[in-house]
């Protein structure tokens, strides 16, 4: 903040000065999708911030009130394109509770390595996407050649590179083929390399430490008053993760990991490096669990035998209401159904992480730099077919 | 604490208004009248052992006797959770645009903000008080909710046509129309990647890639 | 003082952590191996779990209609005419433009007729041509018209010609794939 009072403008009433009226998007790479912020400047420096949203809005509520509990499924590939499975897996759980079924205990496992594989994807993208908008090009290249062979590995159970629908209510599409547990932890040896390149390359570069370090600073309080959930709440130093507090698959009460928190390493608590560093170090976490994952994974069948016909009739639950909440790589993703006894729900909610992040965005930009508007953005690390479904 | 002692803990308080819980659903849900709903939401807030910190969703869903408004509060130190609703039902005579009123919470948690405003936009249910009032998603301009179950999809939208095909994918020269597409045999796929090129294990006959001219 | 010194030291330390990422870089541009395809002339292997186009085997077809109804988009329309156990076929068609490659109107099928294949090359300048036709004959096949007529067929009719022909043909190659497969779980 010291820094910032250098800049502003003095009050000079020989100097006229203007308030600037700038869009920040809606096609601005750094906006990471369609994204309109409008901002007033004074100077370099942003006074007032408004985000308009909505551009990519495809009624996916709507939707949900017109195709049966599985038709939907591929829907929720399409909100958070980039995390794909664990949408799926949200929703198939809804439905599930919805249901009062459960998936076998082979396809509860299956789900785990599987969310766990598209959740380092995800950081992935948004590890090499972060260093484009900081000003460095050469990581996003490697996030893409790791995230290719992810993309490989989930594509043979499920027969697509970024839109899986292979977990389903009541278990899983498939099941994987005879080598793949093999392949999947050749890739984990593999990516535990690549992660120390990573940090060398980017995370411990001066240059991008003081571009993120210090800047857009989420107190905890601000935290919780606008609902941010996953990394960027773990990044003001909450430690909360509903895999470890609220395990909503088995597995993941049998699985040991850590929580990582930021820590304020080169600044203060709740900046954007801390934000990133929690994403880099979830994956190292994801691996641990992929691995142990892959270790006790048993056999037996991956869906339940009462559930396959669900293919042929469509699913009806009974009237009520379920609402699920699970980790995404984003944040706490949370579907909320209301059936009425039809073959489709009344009422399909879907409380993105992203939509509820990128609120804060609105507090967090007067008083910062046009530059720094780039870094904060890019460590909200929003998907905006989330954000307006 | 589970929901049977944060509902006795809300009945405590003596604010009236707090009805019985709905401890069958699968998640447990209290009906709390509109009027006392903000005092409910700022004691869950501020009582150290009930401490839900963040109000997670807020959703409306409309049923054919009127509005239910759904809070979602859960509690990140306490580890629980509770289900608020507000039911709002739909006064007799009213028209199908009757729009149902809540108060705004967004005084108290203000992460309500945008989840209000986007029920009021895909939904129509206004919330009095709220800071912002305004569309979220759709165009401030646009007429109606969509969300709504008797919602009709307009044919535009001012001057713009919404019907599906209205507006061409690209503008085509009028000095030189599109010839109709030749009759395709049956089972010739749409597009063929040029043979030469294919190395697909299941391509069959596979020829070698051309040489380009000039290299040797 | 202090501040000049910083000055010089942020410049050091960058420059030196910059360094050190160019070693990285080196180090892949000349030990790493090129993972880059040279598409079209080269392309990745293709798992055969793939969601691609569809093909249809229509001589195990029955007409009942559940992929369509299982289709979350409405892409599948199916036309025709049921003359006791033989079928006189109009349409089968697959709206590309809508379809989401969900895979959800290949497990209903009883009679395990339609598959999804490795073909992804969907790209096109006309949209017009998006409605895919996925019927290898249309009407009736001179057998069925003979059973029709209450006569045995005179000598047995010879298997109908695929349609595209070639072997660049989707149709054939996805036909080879499906036997080699039966061949291999059998």
């Amino acid at each position: 903040m010291e820094a910032l009072e250098m800049y502003t403008v003095d009050d000079r009433s020989d100097v006229y000065t203007e308030e600037l009226k700038l869009n920040l998007g809606p096609q601005h790479p750094s906006t990471h999708g369609v994204l309109r912020v409008e901002l007033s400047m004074d100077g370099e420096i942003i006074t007032a911030s408004r985000c308009d949203i909505g551009y990519l809005h495809r009624c996916a509520e709507k939707i949900g009130e017109n195709v049966t509990y599985l038709q939907y499924t591929p829907y929720t590939d399409r909100m958070d394109y980039l995390a794909s499975m664990n949408n799926n897996l949200a929703w198939s759980l809804t439905v599930e509770k919805l249901l009062g079924v459960e998936a076998p205990e082979r396809a509860q496992w299956l789900r785990m390595i599987c969310a766990e594989l598209n959740r380092i994807a995800s950081h992935l993208i948004a590890f090499g996407t972060y260093g484009i908008d900081i000003g460095a090009n050469t990581p996003f290249f490697y996030a893409f050649r790791e995230r290719e062979s992810i993309m490989a590995l989930l594509e043979r159970p499920s027969g697509a590179r970024m839109l899986y629908n292979y977990i389903q209510p009541g278990g899983l599409r498939r099941d994987v083929d005879e080598n793949w547990v093999t392949d999947v932890l050749a890739f984990c040896d593999d990516f535990e390399k690549r992660w120390a390149e990573y940090n060398t390359l980017l995370s411990n570069n001066r240059i991008f430490i003081g571009r993120t370090a210090n800047i857009g600073v989420i107190p905890q309080d601000v935290v919780y008053a606008c609902g941010a959930t996953g990394p960027v709440m773990r990044g003001s130093g909450i430690k909360w993760d509903l895999r470890r507090d609220v395990p909503y698959l088995k597995p993941y009460e049998e699985v040991d990991f850590d929580v990582p928190v930021g820590e304020g390493t080169h600044g203060t608590l709740g900046d954007c490096w801390d934000r990133y560093w929690v994403r880099m170090r979830e994956m190292m976490e994801s691996i641990r669990i992929i691995r142990q994952g892959c270790a006790a994974l048993p056999g037996g069948e991956v869906m339940e035998k009462v559930m396959k016909k669900m293919y042929k009739t469509p699913l009806t639950p009974e009237a009520g209401e379920a609402y699920m909440r699970c980790e995404n790589p984003r944040g706490e993703l949370g579907f909320y159904v209301v059936a009425e006894g039809g073959t489709s729900p009344i009422r399909c909610r879907a409380r993105a992480p992203s939509f509820c992040n990128l609120s804060l965005l609105d507090s967090l930009l007067p008083g910062t730099m046009i530059a720094d508007a780039v870094a904060i953005i890019g460590s909200l690390d929003i998907v905006l077919g989330e954000v307006d479904r | 604490m589970n929901e049977q002692q944060l509902h006795d803990k809300l009945r405590a308080t003596g604010l009236g208004g707090i009805g019985e819980l709905e401890s069958s659903a699968r998640d447990p849900f209290v009906v709390v009248e509109a009027s006392v709903l903000l005092e409910v939401m700022a004691f869950l807030r501020d009582d150290s052992e009930t401490a839900m910190e963040m109000l997670h969703n807020v959703t409306a869903v409309q049923r054919e006797t009127g509005f239910d408004v759904v809070y979602h509060l859960c509690s990140y130190s306490r580890h629980h959770s509770l289900t608020l609703k507000v039911i709002v039902a739909q006064p007799e005579g009213e028209a199908g645009d009757w729009e149902p009123a809540v108060p705004s919470v967004a005084s108290v948690y203000p992460s309500a903000n945008w989840h209000e405003r986007e029920q009021w936009d895909l939904l129509g249910v206004r919330f009095n008080d709220h800071p912002d009032f305004r569309r979220i998603i759709l165009p401030e301009e646009w007429i109606g909710h969509p969300l709504r179950k008797d919602y009709v999809y307009p044919s535009t939208f001012g001057e713009i046509p919404l019907e599906l095909d209205a507006i061409p994918l690209y503008e085509r020269d009028e000095n030189d129309p599109p010839k109709p597409s030749e009759p395709r045999p049956a089972g010739t796929p749409l597009t063929q990647p040029p043979s030469e090129y294919s190395t697909r294990p299941d391509a069959g006959g596979r020829a070698p890639a051309p040489e380009k001219k000039g290299e040797s | 003082m202090g501040s000049v010194r910083e000055y010089f030291s942020n410049i050091a330390n960058g420059l030196g952590s910059t360094a050190k990422g160019m070693a990285i870089t080196l180090r892949h541009f000349t030990s790493e191996p090129i993972i880059t395809v040279q598409y079209p002339k080269e392309s990745l292997p293709i798992p055969p779990t793939y969601r691609g186009m569809h093909i249809l085997e229509q001589e195990k077809c029955i007409d009942c209609h559940l992929c369509a109804k299982a289709c979350p988009v409405d892409c599948i329309e199916i036309e025709s005419v049921k003359h006791g156990r033989v079928l006189e076929w109009k349409k089968f068609s697959i709206d590309y433009k809508k379809c989401i490659f969900c895979e959800f109107c290949i497990p209903p099928c009883p009679v395990d007729c339609i598959h999804m294949t490795t073909e992804f090359a969907l790209a096109t300048d006309n949209a017009d041509g998006m409605v895919e036709d996925m019927l290898t004959w249309t009407g009736l096949r001179p057998e069925d018209q003979a059973k029709l007529e209450g006569k045995a067929s005179p000598k047995k009719p010879a298997a109908p010609a695929p349609a595209g022909g070639g072997e660049g043909d989707a149709r054939s190659r996805v036909a080879a794939m499906l036997a080699k497969r039966k061949k291999e779980e059998g």
